[in-house]
């Protein structure tokens, strides 16, 4: 690798440190701002027992206090205890269910990949066509239809008529399937669509031209041309989408009862279980920090025009 | 095309076919649960299995079947001896003394000693295990003491190892039923070895140490926690070999779950009782949870209790019963039906016509309104029916308009503390199958008052109540405060009691609703036919 792309690559990663140190300030910030606590139950308890638990958790000390003292957890590499989870740690919670996430939402950002740019590509080399507007009816179907109405459809067809996919649980890898097309469905039909218009706009360009009145074949012309120019703006989404996909929704892990970190993203907040919130703001952010380097890698290795610096 | 380009095509599809078949193939390979063990579902990840620290009905549930205390429910939900063999009580119902079981072994082999109780309470009242359920002690001499660290000598509580076999406990005052306080998981012994060695994991399979009938085989958090058969259980060793622990969320999946056999048994969530009343495996019974609206008597007009009487006989509890589709019980009082004094006939009956007879009495009518009205709620569907239902019978029936406040539910919980709405909604769920559990709530120093009435004479009958053993003089009591509360200074308007809506395989015997939704596994069995408890 050429000595640029390391100094790019440490350049960015030292970057990365201010920014995950200002989202986990403003994280701190805004969750102390909430209303209510952890420990507010519908169930008051003793006021003795209130300061017991408060005094456990440091929650009796003044912000300053608590927002330093959890800063220096964080830089030992340590999320602190869940709150909810009282017998557990952030750190355990997270290496426990985000594998599962990253599982589920590699499969799901596979499936995205090979449905949006496969279909994206056919629509768009022939606009108009009938392919084109079918495709795009599908993708304009996609993007409207909410995960948890699909995945309730695929339950019902595949699972409780067909009996050929497990209706939930993470058993094996036929539970995959049902969760994964669920999920990428959505971002397939987006990407589809970005994809469409690309090849329009690539398939349009002067040496895709005359490579064309040079008589090569389609296939070619689609792999080696159009898509070589229809790519890169395709790829610049992906680094997000793929860092969203792989922390997991809260969606379809619920709907399909998958023991993933996306559900935290949601329950961690209602529970007010501050260390968790922070544990998985930070997972998130950092993962959108990675993608974004690997973007701008990938960028510049399918752009030749294109220089990391 | 070149014969490149059309190789070129047919090798994708091929690769294409391939990852595809690969794909289906692997997904008819359905991986089962075996069949020998009994599948339900726990709904969640149970927060703790640290019994000193789970405060959870989840936890709490699975801590019955890997643990017992000196009690245990029976059937009808009466305590009845457990890891103590008998016990006898002072004269002046202070002093306890339990005779401990000898034949009971932990899943290590160490046999239960009274030391071990002793243990337990220690480690549950002492402030830096920061124990929630530490006040379910406080009625023993020096445990409130003791937990606020107003002391550090715990030779001050009232619990003593006599011998190994012999527990002797010390009680603040007289609570009759103090029996059934230590069928709860949070007086359970524990092994302060155990705890020592892992203080925050000593719950993870492999290291944590129990001795019910069950014992925790393994947990994958998040998804599903399989206990198997304890083979050094004391009593009658459970007939099913393993139980399987599933944590689906979402009820409609768990439904699902169910229909395709995966589940045997599943809760029925309220809104689908009407599709599956009529199935064959459902069950229903009582449940010891009252759903309530409670009025600050600070805040006017509701600070006159006429005011409050009125509202309170506005409304149809029928009508909120069937909004909300069945599985509620229509009830005016506040000890739930089923329960001792649990009574019918308490509370205000809808009388519309009296309800705006009162409000007139109270000054309020053509010439003077009402100040503005506000409810307040925590927002779920099930609360907005009930809260929208009565909106439009309170305008129907005394001409007034009341604005709905919905809330986050941990938001709402401080606005109670803090700010209490004029009207609010609230709900009860019995942690021991005793009066004195709901009828406590409403006294003046408790911390879920949060109406900010006090009354001396209704918190002394209930006080006098908690010590009374006859249990007719003890109805007649709960009977009287009922009336204080309801009636008389009208503080709340309970709506409706709570009901329990399962399904369970017919494959399952032995299978009970109990309206505290206790579920000992031990008792349970599978038969080749026939149904739950049918």
């Amino acid at each position: 690798m050429k000595q640029s792309v390391w100094a790019f690559l440490t350049r960015r990663l030292l970057w990365a440190i201010p920014v995950l140190w200002a989202v986990a300030t403003l994280t701190f910030v805004v969750m102390r701002l909430v209303p209510g606590g952890p420990f507010d139950r519908e169930k008051a308890f003793p006021p003795a027992v209130k300061a017991n638990i408060e005094a456990r958790y440091g929650l009796d000390l003044p912000w300053w206090k608590q927002y330093l003292r959890y800063m220096g957890m964080i830089v030992e590499g340590d999320l602190g205890p869940s709150l909810k989870y009282r017998s557990r740690r952030v750190n355990d919670i997270i290496a426990d269910t985000f594998p599962v996430s990253a599982r589920l939402g590699a499969w799901a950002f596979l499936f995205t990949l090979l449905v949006g740019i496969c279909a994206g590509t056919w629509a768009g080399i022939r606009p108009g066509g009938a392919a084109d507007k079918g495709g795009m009816f599908l993708a304009t179907l996609g993007i409207s239809t909410p995960s948890f109405v699909l995945a309730t459809v695929l339950i019902l067809v595949f699972a409780v008529h067909l009996g050929w996919f497990p209706a939930a649980l993470w058993e094996g890898s036929s539970s995959v399937v049902l969760p994964a097309v669920a999920l990428g469905f959505g971002p397939a039909a987006y990407i589809a669509r970005l994809v469409r218009s690309s090849v329009i706009e690539a398939s349009s360009a002067p040496h895709v031209a005359a490579a064309k009145s040079r008589g090569l074949p389609r296939y070619g012309l689609v792999t080696k041309y159009i898509l070589a120019g229809a790519l890169p703006p395709v790829v610049t989404v992906l680094g997000p989408l793929l860092a969203a996909l792989v922390t997991g929704s809260f969606v379809i892990e619920y709907i399909f009862a998958i023991p993933g970190m996306g559900k935290y993203f949601i329950t961690a907040v209602s529970d007010r279980d501050y260390p968790m919130i922070m544990g998985v703001t930070l997972v998130y952010s950092a993962l959108i920090v990675f993608a974004n380097v690997a973007v701008d890698l990938a960028y510049s290795a399918l752009d030749p025009r294109v220089e990391v610096q | 095309m070149t014969a490149r380009a059309l190789w070129g095509k047919r090798f994708i599809a091929a690769v294409c076919a391939l990852v595809l078949a690969g794909v289906f193939l692997s997904a008819c390979k359905n991986n089962r649960a075996s069949p020998d063990a009994l599948r339900m579902n726990l709904g969640t990840e149970p927060p703790s299995l640290d019994w000193s620290l789970a405060t959870d009905s989840t936890s709490i549930l699975v801590l019955n079947n890997l643990m017992e205390g000196l009690t245990r429910y029976d059937e009808s939900l009466v305590a009845v001896p457990a890891l103590a063999e008998s016990w006898g009580v002072s004269d002046d119902g202070i002093v306890y003394t339990f005779r401990l079981r000898k034949d009971v072994i932990w899943t290590d082999g160490v046999p239960l000693i009274a030391q071990h109780f002793a243990d337990g309470w220690r480690r549950l009242l002492d402030p830096a295990t920061a124990a929630e359920y530490a006040y379910f002690l406080y009625d023993v001499a020096g445990a409130r003491e003791y937990n606020s660290g107003k002391t550090s000598d715990f030779s001050t509580v009232g619990v003593r190892a006599v011998d190994d076999h012999t527990l002797e406990i010390r009680l603040k005052k007289p609570v009759v039923y103090f029996p059934a306080v230590l069928t709860f998981v949070a007086t359970f012994p524990i092994r302060s070895d155990v705890v020592g060695k892992w203080p925050d994991t000593w719950t993870e399979p492999g290291r944590m140490v129990t001795l019910g009938p069950y014992k925790l085989e393994s947990w994958r958090h998040e998804y599903r926690l399989t206990l198997a058969r304890n083979e050094k259980y004391y009593g009658r060793v459970p007939q099913i070999d393993r139980i399987e622990m599933f944590m689906v969320g979402e009820q409609n999946t768990a439904l699902d779950l169910y229909e395709t056999g995966v589940l045997d048994i599943v809760s029925v969530p309220p809104h689908a009782v009407p599709h599956y009343g009529s199935h064959s495996d459902y069950l229903e019974g009582p449940f010891f949870a009252i759903f309530y609206l409670g009025f600050n008597v600070t805040r006017p007009p509701f600070d006159d209790p006429l005011v409050r009487r009125a509202f309170s006989h506005a409304v149809d509890r029928e009508k909120v019963a069937k909004v909300l589709q069945g599985g509620r019980i229509p009830w005016s009082g506040w000890i739930p039906p089923g329960m001792e004094a649990g009574d019918a006939e308490v509370g205000y009956r809808f009388d519309p016509e009296r309800a705006r007879k009162l409000l007139g009495q109270a000054g309020y009518g053509a010439q003077k309104k009402l100040p503005e009205v506000r409810l307040g709620f925590n927002t779920n569907l099930p609360n907005k029916m009930v809260v929208t239902n009565i909106q439009a019978q309170w305008r129907s029936n005394l001409g007034i308009e009341v604005r709905l406040d919905n809330m986050e539910w941990k938001v709402y919980l401080q606005k109670l503390r803090d700010d209490t709405p004029q009207v609010f909604r609230l709900g009860w769920v019995s942690d021991y199958p005793d009066p004195d559990n709901f009828m406590k709530v409403f006294t003046s120093t408790s911390g879920n008052n949060h109406t900010k009435w006090k009354n001396p004479a209704y918190d002394r009958l209930v006080e006098a109540a908690a010590y009374e053993r006859d249990p007719a003089a003890r109805r007649r009591m709960y009977n009287e405060a009922q009336r204080i509360l309801l009636e008389e200074d009208c503080v709340i308007a309970p709506l409706f009691a709570s009901k329990l809506h399962r399904l369970v395989s017919p494959r399952v015997k032995g299978f009970k609703l109990n309206p505290m939704d206790v579920l000992y596994l031990d008792r349970l069995s599978f038969g080749s036919s026939g149904g739950a408890g049918r």
